[in-house]
Formats: C-alpha cells, structure tokens, sequence
C-alpha cells in the first residue's frame, strides 16, 4: 500500500484512541445539541405565541435555526482544528519518531498529507455526526421537516466547516512544527485563534451603528433594510473600513457562506443554491487559500532537518 | 515566609521571559490602546447616522424619536474592554497560571526545590502571588492607558476615574479565578496538553456555552459589549434551563457588573433584576473557589515525580 496511506491509517487509528482528541470531539457535539435544542425550544415557543394571536403562519425557515450551532462551530471547530494539528505534529516530536520515519523510503509528503488525510477524514465524520445531530434535534424538538434543498444547503454548511476546521488544522501543523515545545505551539495557535476567531468579528460588530442600541438601533426606529441601506451609503468609507477588519478574518469568510446557504441572513431565504454560491465565491475562495496557505507553509518548513523533534537548538 | 517571597520574585521575573506571555500581553495592550479608539468611532458614527435618519423621517413626514445618543456616558468610551478582559484577559491569566504551574515540572527541578527546606503552602503561596501581582500590573496598566486615551477624547470627572478603576478591579477579580484553574490544573495533571485543555474548556463554557443555555443568547452575542435584550420566551422547558444555570453564568455577572460600573446600559430592559453587589459578591466567590481549587491541587501535587 503507499506509503501516504498507510500513514492516514495510522494517523486514524491513533485519533480513535485518543482521549483528548474524543473530549473535544463529545465537547463539540454536546454543543451542537445544546444549541440545536435550544433553538428549536425557543422556535416551538415562538410558533405557539403566533398561533395565539393569528391562526395563519408566516414562512417560516427551519435552517435559521442553527446559527447558534455555526457559531459553535466557528467557535469550537476551529478550537478542534489546532488541537488535531499540534497533536499529530507533537506525538512524533515527543518520541523523536519523525526523524526514524524518515530514515525509511517515505518522503516528507508522504508524512505531511498522510497526517492529514487521516485528519481530514476524522473531521468528516465528525461532521456526519453533527449533521445527524441537527436533524434529530429539527425533525424530533422542533417539528419540523426539510425540504430536498434544504438537506443540501445543509450539508454545503457542513462541507464547508469541514474546510474551515481544516484550514486551522493546517496552520497548527505549522505552527506546531516550528516551534520549540507543544505548550508554546499550542498557546501561540490559540493567540491566533483568538485574533481570527474572536477579535476581528468582534471589532466589525462593535463598529457596526445597528449594534448599538440594544435590540437593533434600525429596529428601534422601525426602519427597514432598504431604508437601513439607504441611511449607511452615506458612510460608506466608515462602513467600508468595518467590513475590511471583518473580512481579515477567515471566520468571517467561513461565516458570511453559511450564514447565506442557511437563510441567517434573510435576503438569502428561498434562494437557489447555485445563485448563493455564486453570490458567495469569493469568501469559498478565501476559506480556501487559508487551508491551502497552511498547508504549503507546513510542507515548506517540514524540509528543515531542525523541526524534527524539541528544543531544537 | 522568606521562601514564598522568593518564589514569588522568581516567579515575577520568569513570567516576563515566557514568550507566549509576552504575544498575549501584546495582543492585551494593543487591544487596549484600539478600545477607546474604536468607542469613539462608532459614537460619532452612529450620531451622524441617526440625523441622516432622523432626516428621512422629517422628509417622509414623520416624527423622529429623540436621539438616543445626545448624552453618551464618558466611559462608554472603554465598554470594549468589558470584552477583550472576558476575551483576551481571560486566555491571558489561563495562561499565566499554567506557565507558572508547569515551569518547575518542566525544568526537572521539582525534586530539587523540594529537597531544600520549602513547604507546599509556601511554593503555592510564592505562586499565587507572583502571578497576582503580575496580573494586578497588567490591570494597572490597562487602566492608566484607558484614563490617557479617554482624558484626550473626553474630559473624565474624579468620579469617572473612580468608577473605571473599580471596574479594573472586579475585572482583576474575574481573572485571578482563571489565573489560579490554570494554575490547578497544571499542577495535578500529568499530560500538559490536557492541563492546558482543561481550563481552557472551562473558560469557553463560562464564556459562551453558558449564557446561551440561561438567556438563548448566541454564542457570538456576546462579543458585543451593548447588552442585549433578555426575553425568555413563554417556555417552561427554557425558564427551567435558565433558573438552573444562571447561578454559575459567572460571564454575565462580569459583563453586569462591568456595565454598571462604567455606568453604561442602563436602559431598563436590559439592567440586571438583582442589587450589583449580588453580582460582585459572586465573581468573588467565583475567585475564592478556583483559590481553593489550587489549594486542592497543591496536597495533591506530587513533588516526587518531576
């Protein structure tokens, strides 16, 4: 079998029994379901105080239902990422095996994209699960059914946080291999976390004027989107500078897709999903560059003979 | 007692060569210096903003609802640090606290230490000092910038300067308790990854999960310092969840706190339903449990192994 292979095979098996990597991974899904239920609680809640008051229904969008979910996986995902990306890199550092693997006719390569094969199929599943998890919590807590479209636009949300997990498992490669030890490595990698995941959204959403006043200041005036729109083209520099800090964050990119697949944002509701990924390409392609940026800085620097094992001096 | 002194001096001097340390504190100071910036921004912003609205009302014939802006409070300007404390604070005094725990283990001196005349509670106490008093320097410093900048965009009353540095010492409080879970965790577990995993699974649960399950807030809702409207709806299921959790939302009770320090958010619907001490009183009860915690940890650390 190639060597590339055979080292995915390895790099499975050692996740599954891995105690860290399942405590993120049962974290990870207890949080989908907390917020699946959540929602869906809240939903049922809000379906029944429309009843009350008319017996017709508005049209209603299950999918919106999981922006907490995405927020959590955002959050969470991103967190599981660095965590894979350290361990795979930290196990053969610790026993000094980098070094043995390649006094054998396998190529750098052959480490790099076997690692990360096993990995990525590891995620995969992990998104399976968490897909399954938000059905079970739609169809069984909040009564609802998807439609055809749905299901798909679904499970491009998940395609795509696969992509996002993956681009931070990339750069904790990366990180991990340059760096003297495993806790370093891993607290520079959450610094980074932090500034992409947390900090950047965060300026954009402090900045933004609807954000501050609570409930909406556009809201609290009774003023719709076209005419919230109308009232921000006055400030576009200030609006164009709040969306330049957002979008050097790749939370942001990976955010703005599924926001937009899953009707979180409203305008998107009931659009074709050919037409939203159209609309959409731009952030895709950033996601992608992100993992592809990682993943070329990791097979660069796994060249240096200095990078094999710790305190390299 | 002349031993915790020096531990604390070591530890004082070896927190400042920790590199990890240092990128936070950075990233801590950088974020610091932006806040009032980034205040000041969005309150002329959004001043403008509601006369360009204000203006197509007038223009449709409507009337417009007075300017909720006229009267910003003066430390408005620093309501963005009620985050980045929570945010980068937070991951900051995590990792203080684990540095400071693993630092012997790592060196192999453990064994060594010990063989001198040193106690537990004299190398736990040398610790927690060390890393307090580091903390309380950060706090400090954060505080001083925020009067600088704001003192030049604003001109802050004695009253003011009061309130902000109470708000950096209930912040001082809510850190120390992630200072000292790092600094447990560190000292009990064997693997240092999940010494590290551990406190940092805490702080997100505290951060995110649990304001979630007691106000239906989503996880990212709170990276925005404006308090959001609470409205549990009409379910028991929900009102359950909230009542049972609340107690430990320790995030919320900071933000609560922070916010009526700063005197900012004081609109009715979203100030908080108890007296500010109540909210006080638990993040220091917060910090006094994590205080125990290393207490805990420390008779269970064992000085034979490292």
């Amino acid at each position: 079998m190639n060597n590339f292979l055979i080292i995915a095979g390895k790099e499975f098996e050692d996740i599954l029994h891995s105690g860290i990597f399942l405590t993120v991974l049962l974290l990870l899904l207890g949080l989908t379901a907390t917020s699946t239920i959540v929602s869906s609680l809240v939903f049922k809640s809000q379906v029944s105080a429309v009843q009350k008051q008319s017996s017709s229904l508005p049209q209603l969008f299950p999918l919106n239902l999981l922006r907490g979910t995405m927020d959590y996986l955002e959050i969470v995902g991103a967190l599981l990422g660095i965590l894979l990306g350290s361990l795979t890199i930290a196990k053969e550092k610790n026993t000094q095996t980098l070094k043995l693997i390649l006094t054998r006719p396998v190529s750098r390569n052959d480490i790099l994209f076997g690692k990360m094969l096993g990995n990525a199929i590891f995620i995969g599943i992990v998104m399976i699960l968490v897909g399954l998890f938000i059905l079970l919590g739609l169809v069984y807590i909040a009564d609802v059914s998807l439609s055809l479209t749905e299901i798909v636009k679904l499970l491009l949300s998940l395609a795509m946080s696969w992509l996002y997990i993956m681009s931070f498992f990339s750069l904790a490669t990366f990180i991990t291999l340059f760096m003297k030890t495993l806790s370093n490595a891993l607290l520079v990698a959450f610094t980074i976390w932090l500034v992409f995941v947390l900090i950047l959204p965060q300026i954009g959403d402090t900045m933004d004027p609807d954000n501050q006043v609570p409930g909406g200041f556009f809201a609290s005036i009774h003023f719709n989107k076209t005419q919230e729109k109308s009232v921000l083209a006055s400030f576009s520099s200030y609006e164009n500078t709040r969306n330049f800090i957002e979008e050097l964050s790749v939370t942001k990119q990976y955010e703005r897709v599924c926001f937009a697949l899953l009707g979180i944002k409203p305008e998107f509701n009931g659009m074709q999903v050919k037409d939203i990924l159209n609309q959409r390409w731009t952030e895709i392609l950033l996601v992608t560059l992100f993992f592809v940026a990682g993943t070329l800085a990791a097979s660069f620097i796994l060249t240096r003979k200095d990078i094999l094992f710790w305190d390299y001096k | 007692m002349k031993n915790s002194f020096t531990i604390t001096v070591h530890e004082i001097r070896s927190l400042f060569q920790e590199k990890t340390f240092l990128l936070l504190l950075v990233v801590f100071v950088i974020m610091t210096l932006a806040s009032t910036f980034i205040s000041w921004s969005s309150q002329n912003t959004i001043k403008q903003v509601y006369n360009v609205a204000a203006e197509q009302m007038r223009q449709n014939g409507k009337v417009a609802p007075p300017s909720p802006f006229t009267n910003f409070p003066h430390l408005d300007l620093v309501k963005n640090m009620i985050i980045y404390v929570i945010l980068i604070g937070g991951l900051l005094a995590i990792d203080m606290g684990y540095a400071s725990g693993m630092r012997e283990r790592k060196a192999g001196v453990v064994k060594l230490l010990f063989s001198r005349p040193i106690g537990r509670v004299e190398f736990l106490l040398g610790k927690l000092l060390g890393v307090s008093f580091v903390l309380a320097a950060i706090i400090f410093l954060a505080a001083i910038i925020n009067v600088v900048s704001s003192t030049a965009l604003v001109s802050l009353t004695v009253q003011d300067i009061i309130n902000l540095f109470s708000f950096y010492g209930i912040s001082l409080i809510y850190l120390l308790g992630f200072a000292f879970l790092g600094l447990s965790f560190a000292l009990v577990k064997e693997n240092e990854v999940v010494a590290l995993l551990i406190p940092v699974i805490i702080w997100v649960a505290i951060t995110f999960v649990l304001p979630e399950l007691t106000s239906t807030l989503y996880p990212t809702g709170l990276l925005n310092p404006t308090l959001p409207i609470v409205n549990i709806p009409q379910s028991s299921t929900l009102q359950i969840m909230h009542d049972a959790v609340y107690p430990f939302s320790i995030s919320e009770y900071y933000k609560l706190s922070a916010a009526t320090i700063l005197n900012i958010n004081t609109d009715e619907t979203v100030t908080a339903n108890q007296p500010g001490i109540y909210y006080g009183s638990t993040i220091f009860i917060f910090m006094l449990l994590c205080l125990g915690a290393s207490a805990a940890a420390i008779y269970s650390f064992d000085k034979s192994k490292w």
